[in-house]
């Protein structure tokens, strides 16, 4: 065994990357605990990888079939509907992780210098997981998936100048059809996921490169703050946090596994009651809110565009506030809470 | 160390065998075997629940949460005492470069901080 290992270690040369992980260092202080959100979300990744591979085994991404295979799936692959259960879970998981994950770095005010580019590929890569989401949600083909991806394809239409190509460029057509399907499919299992990899690792290495930021008043008071050696203190404490995190999504995966509209008609109209996933809620509600015209411009373009803004807003936010870490930030704090506040009122409303 | 090793493969594979028969056997999907097949031209379509459908198969699915969430507390024990070993290892300096070090070792008789 020992000479199996030395035998790697010279051809792969990974004797400097334990030496790094063995010297590494966690900080220590109040807001350790969201150190832990940065590798859960690369747990829930790697259970969405696999049981991804699983559930694409039997999945056929054709109008004819779409909603057939998941119901095969679901009732005659051995443990498929816990698997497909799993996955859908484990998305939502993941996407609150990162959003938890985001706030945390923004309440921290973590993103500014030196780990501006660390936030900006953090922000690409919320993005990336809401694209997964959004993707992967039509895959079943049923009444509801089949509507909200017309209203989410057709939210592009609005941008001026390319807005129409983008629209038929992800709806494969006109209309959202099984063109759109086999995109989808293909954008779900195979460029997204290269996406993801690509920033993940470019993330990770900013993340080793520039170190773990300290807590503002550490930093303020040139205090030294404790630290934990990587190896192996702080991946012992991890993997109590992924015992618990695998626990809970078994638990609520087993307990509330999704269901199977039947197959989506496109002749029917849409059904009501239209919903997104959670984590579209408040984009969704925003839409709705904005009446239909305000002066010359449609309502829908507004709200388009108070969204790409909060976006850009979001995106370069280590650029617009670039004061040094002696600085508190309270408008950017109170930004964050402001967001927070907004998001979940709209998304309760959009649920009653 | 080695009989640690030895106690929790062990019990990981007494857990697996236990909760096997469960998951093995295909148990738990057989729940929604009613109408949920390809749904042919004309036929009526149904929505797939996939939750139990019978007393068994619910107390299957409580049972395997139930070992789930034993196995899982087992190995927060086991994580514990590993923690609590490696920060005493951490405390004593025990991963330091000694050749290099600037600083004494510290007493061994003292204990880790915010050790009673």
């Amino acid at each position: 065994m020992r000479k199996l290992r030395i035998w790697l270690e010279d051809r792969l040369g990974t004797v400097p990357i334990f030496t790094f992980l063995r010297k590494k260092d966690v900080p220590q202080h109040k807001h350790s605990f969201l150190y832990y959100t940065g590798s859960s979300i690369l747990l829930f990744l790697g259970i969405q990888i696999v049981t991804g591979i699983m559930l694409a085994l039997y999945y056929q991404p054709t109008l004819k079939e779409a909603n057939a295979s998941v119901a095969r799936i679901m009732t005659e692959v051995p443990l498929g509907w816990i698997i497909r259960s799993i996955h859908s879970w484990s998305s939502s998981f993941m996407i609150g992780l990162v959003m938890i994950h985001l706030l945390g770095i923004m309440l921290t005010k973590a993103y500014r210098s030196p780990r501006e580019a660390t936030w900006m590929s953090g922000v690409f890569l919320l993005v990336i997981s809401m694209l997964f989401g959004f993707t992967g949600y039509l895959l079943p083909w049923d009444d509801l998936s089949l509507s909200a991806t017309k209203v989410g394809t057709d939210i592009p239409n609005i941008i001026p100048v390319i807005g129409a190509w983008v629209t038929k460029f992800l709806r494969g057509g006109e209309d959202v059809t099984g063109d759109t399907l086999t995109r989808f499919f293909i954008f779900h299992v195979c460029v997204l996921p290269l996406m993801i990899f690509f920033i993940l690792a470019i993330h990770i290495f900013l993340v080793q490169k520039h170190g773990m930021s300290i807590p503002l008043e550490a930093e303020r008071k040139k205090e030294k703050v404790k630290a934990l050696p990587f190896w192996p203190n702080f991946v012992l404490r991890e993997s109590v946090a992924w015992m618990v995190l695998l626990g809970v999504l078994l638990t609520v995966a087993v307990i509330l596994a999704p269901s199977l509209e039947p197959a989506a008609d496109l002749m029917a109209p849409a059904p009501e009651g239209i919903k997104p996933e959670w984590y579209f809620l408040f984009l969704f509600q925003t839409l709705k809110i904005f009446p239909a015209k305000v002066f010359f411009v449609t309502g829908e373009a507004l709200a388009v565009l108070a969204i790409s803004l909060a976006m850009a807003f979001l995106f370069f936010l280590p650029l617009i506030d670039t004061r040094p870490w002696e600085k508190k930030g309270k408008v950017i704090t109170w930004l964050a809470y402001a967001f927070l506040f907004y998001a979940a009122a709209m998304t309760v409303w959009s649920l009653l | 160390m080695r009989r640690s090793a030895l106690a929790f493969w062990l019990l990981l594979i007494a857990l697996s065998w236990a909760i096997t028969p469960y998951l093995g056997a295909g148990e738990l999907q057989d729940a929604p075997k009613t109408k949920a097949q390809t749904p042919a031209k004309g036929s009526e379509q149904v929505t797939i629940h996939p939750s139990p459908k019978n007393i068994r198969e619910k107390t299957a699915v409580f049972v395997f949460v139930a070992w789930l969430w034993l196995s899982i507390g087992i190995l927060i024990y086991i994580l514990r005492l590993k923690i609590k070993e490696a920060d005493r290892l951490f405390h004593y300096r025990y991963y330091e470069d000694w050749e290099n070090a600037t600083e004494p070792p510290p007493d061994p008789c003292s204990k880790p901080s915010g050790k009673k």
